[in-house]
């Protein structure tokens, strides 16, 4: 993997990154699927809270061309699980909490794309309590996922060899793992 | 390897060992090579090499919600395992017991974690491996501090040599009398803020050393080709879950594939050693008693010498519970030392900061080690304290932060895409691991009244940091920052987990060395061991565990059991030879 993208950058004389790899190759050719887990309903959350946690999430991770973003892994899923398996009951319903008091004052589903950007960033400045949630729990349910593990960071799961001190370009990127 | 599965049949062996972990396969292969028909009893169930590494290349998004870590559910089932922070996980919790099935009582706070299964915590050990020194071995006698060890390096010194060569050990040597040099294979690399760090300390405090870590990885060709199972290190940083090359210093990669290749070993899981059997005629013991861990069934085996390598806590529990005419106070207990003076190391202090510079550089590999800042306090007349005695190193190392960078940032859509490109700042920390006192009042001892599920009596530990150690940690803390800052880092804060906010957690057992149950001594009245390891008054049972341990220096200890277990069976062997035993 690690081979791959230096020869790319190499080849390509591209700096840090956008870099077409298999993985994304494969998408842009095949066209993203509109939806990342076919199938899928929520457990802890209702379908109304994935519903807008994932429309957040594509305002905040958006992908670019060559990139892929929130809406190629479903961050709901992620946040779904994190909270069915990791936390307790109170932070459970703490979530809850802020969803709702966020529900009474916004209608997330219905503003318009080219306000989304603008309000999440306000709400981030103000401190809304879900917001955050919903924005630290999107980047880390990104970059800790398959696709933005390979496709965005750079992944190497078995380096081989250690070395201590390398020019930053030989790498490309931030590790994933 | 021989799994003995018929029970009472074959009964008699020419030694036992119990355990089989770091020490306990130790002796298993020293035993066997040299001859001895070896049957080694392990109370947890049988693992397989590779093959039961089951999470070994498990990514993160092959867990639910993308982490390796433990669910609320898990984390019911361990209450005690847990509270380290690491040792509980999807990707290794395995490895670890559930307090729930397997309970002791802690009098005061204590971290008692265990892994039940072939192998031992030799699957999760963290690999530092640092000889103790001349000044460790003389320190009770010199500072007055519990009794002396019997022995001193020059006993040690071969035996350093002997166990470093098999299993092969990581490192740089640098010549320092308070951590001596070693058979190493190649260093691992520093990355360029650690050798900004290396720079900053040595130029800033004379004669003080930052080094690479030792660790019991390969990184070279072993000089030896006694097993087929040890692989080059892949620098994939899983080793807790247990690794497929064999890269790192296992039982099961190392010593136990040795002893099984004699033709000498059997080895039968699922057994608990409840206690020794004392022969008065002999003065010797002749067996063993064995809990069937799964049928609760007793039964006995036999054997010339035996070797106990429970680990320090349930090793001294073993003797506590083997009671005759001779010894109503358990097998050796002729001191009243057995189960006192607990020790481990106190960490979870010291400091971090952030480096500038070096945005153009970065590492590869995910290293399983970091560098080692060896203890430079009292160790000569210009590195006196007068607030303490004794000493620490640190561990730590340096990164770059990773793609969490962004939530700080608060950065989104088009300008988080691009900040996913590069690395962050780079930070370093450095964390101490301080040596611990031997104290009479740092004890454990046993229920009868109250048995656990085994029908063993109920383990209680009562032991706490004491006063040497909480005020070294001042200095731990303070002397991180000022090292960190000397080398250039900015933003420097201090940690301290155990005088703060983290009591419990961070109590006596976290260091995960728990040691000197049954400690080694020259004089029968307050010491359990003689030199060789052997009981005073029991001369066919030898401990090599960390109950052992006179003093704990500051070091990870696990090379030094290995070394003395390796020294412990063969002056077994010779004495058997010499029908002495």
């Amino acid at each position: 993997m690690m081979m791959n993208r230096r020869d790319v950058l190499k080849t390509a004389g591209l700096v840090l990154g956008y870099t077409l790899t298999a993985g994304t190759a494969a998408a842009v050719l095949g066209g993203c699927s509109a939806d990342a887990t076919p199938g899928w309903s929520p457990s802890f959350l209702t379908a109304d809270q994935a519903k807008v946690i994932n429309g957040m999430a594509e305002v905040i991770i958006p992908g670019t061309d060559k990139m892929p973003g929130a809406k190629d892994v479903n961050i709901a899923k992620f946040i779904d699980e994190t909270y069915m398996y990791y936390k307790t009951p109170e932070q459970q319903q703490s979530l809850n909490d802020d969803f709702k008091a966020f529900a009474e004052e916004h209608d997330f589903g219905a503003m318009k794309d080219g306000e989304k950007m603008a309000f999440i960033k306000s709400e981030l400045e103000k401190g809304s309590k879900f917001v955050k949630t919903v924005y630290e729990q999107s980047v880390t349910g990104f970059c800790t996922s398959e696709k933005g593990s390979k496709e965005v960071l750079v992944f190497d799961p078995i380096p081989g060899s250690q070395k201590g001190c390398i020019p930053l370009e030989e790498v490309g990127g931030i590790w994933a793992i | 390897m021989y799994f003995n599965s018929k029970g009472d049949e074959e009964v008699t062996y020419d030694a036992i060992v119990v355990g089989s972990g770091i020490s306990g396969g130790w002796a298993a292969k020293e035993l066997a090579e040299k001859g001895l028909k070896t049957i080694v009893l392990e109370r947890g169930r049988k693992v397989e090499h590779i093959v039961d590494y089951t999470t070994a290349s498990m990514e993160k998004w092959d867990f639910k919600g993308n982490t390796e870590r433990p669910t609320q559910e898990q984390l019911k089932d361990y209450e005690v395992q847990a509270r380290s922070g690491y040792t509980v996980n999807q990707g290794h919790s395995h490895w670890f017991v559930k307090d729930t099935e397997h309970p002791f009582v802690e009098v005061k706070p204590f971290n008692w974690m265990r892994g039940y299964h072939l192998g031992g915590r030799s699957i999760t050990w963290g690999r530092q491996s640092y000889r103790l020194s001349e000044m460790d071995f003389e320190a009770n006698a010199k500072d007055g501090t519990a009794v002396d060890w019997p022995i001193r390096y020059a006993d040690m010194k071969p035996w350093y040599d002997y166990v470093e060569t098999h299993i092969g050990v990581s490192g740089q040597n640098e010549g320092l009398a308070q951590l001596p040099d070693g058979k190493y294979l190649p260093p691992m690399e520093m990355n360029c803020v650690e050798q900004k760090f290396k720079k900053g300390v040595a130029g800033n405090f004379g004669g003080r050393m930052v080094t690479m870590g030792r660790t019991a990885h390969l990184t070279g060709q072993l000089s030896h080709n006694k097993t087929s199972k040890r692989g080059q290190c892949q620098f994939r940083n899983r080793c807790m879950r247990g690794c497929p090359y064999g890269a790192y210093f296992s039982s099961l990669s190392s010593t136990l594939p040795v002893a099984e290749q004699t033709g000498n070993l059997t080895i039968v899981c699922n057994s608990i050693v409840a206690g020794v059997i004392y022969d008065p005629e002999t003065n010797k013991a002749k067996g063993v008693r064995v809990i069937d861990a799964l049928t609760k069934e007793t039964r006995e085996v036999y054997a010339k010498i035996i070797f106990l390598n429970a680990s320090a806590i349930a090793t001294a529990s073993i003797l506590l519970n083997s009671k005759s005419e001779r010894f109503p106070n358990g097998l050796g207990n002729d001191s009243g030392e057995l189960g006192h003076n607990i020790m481990d190391h106190h960490l979870g202090v010291g400091a971090r900061g952030e480096f500038e510079g070096f945005q153009d550089k970065y590492y590869k590999g995910r290293r399983p080690n970091g560098v080692y800042v060896p203890r430079f306090r009292n160790i000569d007349n210009a590195s006196m304290r007068k607030d303490y005695i004794r000493g620490f190193g640190y561990q730590g190392g340096a990164s770059r932060e990773g793609w969490y960078k962004v939530v700080k940032e608060m950065k989104l859509g088009k300008e988080l895409m691009e900040s996913l490109q590069t690395p962050g700042y780079w930070t370093m920390g450095i964390m101490g691991f301080g040596e611990c006192l031997p104290d009479h009042r740092n004890k454990m001892f046993l229920d009868e009244d109250n048995l656990d599920p085994f029908g063993m009596p109920m383990i209680h530990i009562d032991a706490e940091w004491q006063e040497n150690e909480l005020i070294m940690r001042n200095d731990m803390a303070t002397s991180a920052a000022e090292m960190l800052e000397a080398a250039g880092a900015k933003n420097v804060s201090t940690y301290e987990t155990i005088n703060n906010n983290d009591k419990k957690n961070r109590a006596m057992g976290i260091g995960i060395h728990e040691m000197g149950t049954a400690r080694m001594g020259r004089d029968p009245k307050t010491s359990v061991l003689n030199k060789y390891n052997q009981i005073h008054a029991c001369q066919n049972v030898y401990i090599t565990d960390g109950a052992a341990m006179t003093s704990a220096g500051c070091q990870n200890p696990s090379l030094t059991y290995m070394a003395l277990t390796a020294r412990a069976a063969d002056h077994a062997v010779s004495e058997l030879k010499k029908m002495n035993l």
